[in-house]
């Protein structure tokens, strides 16, 4: 669903992401870590077409980004770490107003369902401004998953929810990923990462350190150990440094 | 405590200059630099330097100047009283806050510093005000009088905000909360101005009064206005004082007003803690919100009318007409409201013409001015003041950028919504100005603004207004998509200095050229069409032939301009 060959992304002369390449498909969920500054969320942004790679191919349900953008970009959500609404549309004009960016016939129907989905449905009316963090959080996911998106990409999912919702936020994936979503995940909590990916990609100033099933990069740093957490295996394959 | 102080403002102070001087390696920082200085040195210095002079030139004045000046300054002051909400005790940052609240000084310490930093902001902005407002006086041998004069005022000015604020909070202990406040100062300026006309109805003063000057000083003479613009007098006498005494004896009395001021706020050591810190979250909270959304605007917090079906109009583009008409309601009239202004302008000219037969040419003379005005403020200003489009949006980009749209289209929606509301009230000028033409026949050429051509002129008009004004708005949103920090405000994170002034003067340099070049070939062919078909068609459909072919060629600029602004916003660097 999505491939990533060869990324690269410089900001003058500083390589924040080089010669990257991996792939998400159908039903897998990949965790992007590494340390602050180790190019997840350029990475992301590339990813994404928010930002221009310097280099690299990015395919998205076989639309080439570079060159068939619209198309690439029907397929795919992104959800930034910050809820990120306009200020004058309340809730359910939120969704109207995606549903025509992306062409969603039957909005209303499914704006409804999604809005009892995350329960939302008595904030219907309301501007953003009147709803908590972690409500906004629920209307981006709801304008996210608007147009049944294939690949959902997420930038730090949880920062600021509480407990109830962290746990929501986590069936939400799983249940997209066995409905046969691919999803890209980028968040420092690693125990999450532990309990919803098939996946992890470690990062390090910009360089992939290790990519493959949890299991396999699990197995490629545990040294011999059995059920050592992700945590525990990010410190090992990142050697303890920040940078 | 004071050396912690002095090295924070110091090193702040250091660092920012330091930073400001750094940029100016980067060529467009440079560039803007000299553009910034060349606009201040020819437009504000230079003239100073020469006979025009500013406000408060620093020499000795005489008429009402002196009593419309402590006017002011006393409207301003009283104003302090309703201005202030509720919850404000003493400004801090969120960094003072989280740095000096903990550090062990005393509560009057904290003061103190508050007090220094009051008096330190508002020399700077004296300084600022002298140059803007006395250049006349700041290149004379009177500028280090003028100078300190609008220092002391302009420090006096910010203590006085702050001793308010401490005194509104006070109040707001003994349940007098900023509402009661309000209502309190409002009732107290009513009596004043009560008292005011009652003086005025029986002041042989001012009944003798022979022209307005002598009237203002006469008012300002009279009690009780008289006693409350003692102070006032007393802040503004440094301007106007001459001779060497009355210039040192006017700034003593305003630097002994300072002194007064800051000796009670430190002496009035209020338990301000709380009020500060909650005042400092709310001002971060404010302060992440324009650094995220670019602008310096509140948050609406109450559901806004619909501007049209967002279902019955097809096209993606329409989406984001839609989304910023209705983040603009309060300029968007909306299509029935406009209709009614219409309808009730055509009965009201109807009304009128027929009640006032052939002296109606005076009203429609008004009217005609006022319809000018509309349409200059629409076409010259409305771009800049409507910046629903790609401007409001800079927050955004990230989200734009993941929608599944061309840029071209993106940014024909982004545009379309401050094209519309302008072209409303373009619109509604011109049908003023052709209502008010019923009356204007002798003055005007009769060949193109007859009774039967005024329809085809109306209607050209009209054709016209939308691309005109698309034209107008490609230049800002060019602006927004090849230089986004120029258009952030300084409180959201926007950069600051003489150099970022200039570039802005530079960019509106740019956008009248650019402007003047894609109307030249417009007007060109408009001018051709008209020329060559008025022999052979007349000069109704010789205008609309112009109309036309002005009209393609504008289509056709905008059509590229859309196109090549989309692509730039499909490369756009975010980071």
């Amino acid at each position: 669903m999505l491939t990533v060959a060869g990324l690269q992304k410089r900001y003058g002369k500083v390589i924040a992401v080089d010669d990257l390449s991996f792939s998400v498909e159908a039903g897998q969920i990949l965790g992007l870590v590494g340390p602050n500054g180790a190019g997840k969320t350029t990475t992301l942004r590339c990813s994404t077409g928010i930002i221009p790679p310097t280099q690299g191919a990015i395919q998205i349900g076989g639309a080439d980004l570079r060159t068939n953008p619209v198309a690439a970009k029907q397929q795919y959500a992104f959800f930034p770490d910050e809820p990120r609404l306009f200020d004058y549309l309340t809730v359910r004009q939120h969704l109207a107003f995606v549903a025509k960016i992306y062409g969603v016939k039957d909005h209303e129907a499914r704006g409804l369902a999604l809005l009892e989905r995350l329960e939302l449905t008595d904030k219907a009316r309301e501007l953003p401004a009147n709803l908590s963090r972690g409500m906004k959080q629920k209307l981006v996911i709801a304008c996210g998953l608007m147009h049944q998106p294939k690949l959902l990409i997420f930038d730090e999912p949880l920062t600021g929810l509480d407990p109830l919702a962290i746990r929501r936020m986590k069936d939400l994936m799983l249940e997209l990923a066995r409905d046969g979503a691919a999803i890209v995940l980028s968040s420092h909590l690693l125990h999450l990462l532990d309990e919803v990916c098939s996946h992890v990609l470690f990062l390090k100033q910009g360089r992939k350190l290790a990519h493959g099933t949890l299991a396999e990069v699990k197995a490629a740093f545990s040294q011999g150990e059995s059920d050592v957490p992700l945590e525990e295996i990010f410190i090992r394959a990142t050697g303890g440094a920040e940078n | 405590m004071f050396d912690a102080i002095l090295y924070l403002r110091f090193h702040s102070f250091a660092n920012f200059w330091l930073a400001q001087i750094r940029r100016l390696k980067q060529p467009k920082y440079m560039l803007g630099a000299v553009g910034g200085a060349a606009y201040l040195w020819f437009f504000l210095i230079r003239r100073g330097a020469g006979s025009i002079g500013g406000f408060f030139s620093g020499g000795p004045m005489t008429g009402a100047l002196p009593t419309i000046a402590a006017g002011w300054l006393t409207f301003y002051l009283l104003i302090q009283w309703m201005a202030i909400g509720d919850d404000n005790g003493i400004p801090f940052s969120a960094a003072e806050v989280a740095f000096l609240f903990s550090a062990p000084w005393p509560r009057s310490g904290l003061i103190a510093y508050k007090v220094m930093n009051s008096i330190v902001a508002g020399g700077f902005s004296g300084l600022l005000m002298a140059l803007i407002f006395s250049h006349q006086a700041m290149f004379s041998r009177q500028a280090p009088v003028t100078a300190l004069a609008w220092m002391l005022v302009m420090a006096v000015l910010q203590l006085y905000a702050t001793f308010a604020s401490i005194i509104a909070f006070r109040l707001q202990g003994a349940s007098i909360r900023a509402a009661r406040r309000r209502q309190l100062t409002l009732g107290a300026g009513v009596i004043v101005l009560i008292g005011i006309f009652y003086a005025a109805r029986h002041s042989p003063e001012i009944g003798a009064a022979k022209n307005p000057s002598e009237f203002i000083v006469a008012v300002g003479a009279s009690r009780p206005l008289g006693f409350l613009l003692w102070p006032a007098r007393l802040m503004v006498q440094p301007f106007f004082a001459s001779g060497v005494v009355p210039v040192l004896r006017a700034l003593g009395i305003v630097a002994l007003i300072l002194a007064g001021l800051a000796s009670a706020i430190i002496r009035l050591e209020m338990p301000f803690e709380e009020a500060s810190i909650a005042g400092s979250e709310k001002l971060a909270a404010r302060l992440q919100r324009m650094r995220q959304t670019g602008t310096i605007r509140r948050a609406p917090t109450s559901e806004r009318r619909n501007p049209f079906a967002l279902d019955r109009l097809p096209g993606q583009w329409i989406a984001l007409l839609w989304k910023n008409l209705l983040a603009s309601s309060g300029w968007w009239l909306g299509i029935r409201r406009w209709a009614q202004v219409a309808a009730i302008l055509v009965v009201l000219s109807i009304v009128l013409s027929h009640a006032m037969g052939s002296g109606y040419w005076r009203v429609a003379k008004a009217m005609m001015m006022f319809g000018w005005m509309g349409l200059f403020a629409g076409i010259v200003y409305g771009p800049m003041l409507i910046r629903f489009d790609l401007r409001q949006d800079l927050g955004n980009l990230d989200i734009l950028r993941t929608y599944p749209m061309p840029g071209w289209r993106m940014m024909l929606g982004l545009i379309s919504a401050p094209t519309a509301i302008i072209t409303s009230y373009v619109w509604l000028s011109l049908e003023v100005i052709f209502l008010a033409m019923r009356g204007q026949a002798p003055s005007l050429p009769r060949e193109w603004f007859n009774p039967a051509m005024r329809a085809f002129d109306l209607g050209c008009a009209l054709a016209i207004t939308p691309l005109l004004t698309c034209v107008q708005l490609f230049i800002p949103n060019m602006m927004a998509t090849l230089f986004p920090t120029l258009l952030r405000p300084a409180q959201a994170g926007g950069a600051v200095g003489i150099d970022q002034f200039g570039q802005r003067i530079l960019l509106m340099f740019g956008q009248l050229i650019t402007l003047l070049i894609a109307l030249a070939p417009a007007v060109l062919v408009a001018w051709l069409f008209i020329f060559a078909s008025k022999w052979i068609l007349g000069a109704g459909p010789a205008l609309i032939l112009g109309c036309l072919g002005a009209a393609v060629v504008l289509v056709g600029e905008l059509w590229l301009g859309i196109w090549w602004l989309g692509t730039r916003f499909e490369r756009m660097e975010l980071a």
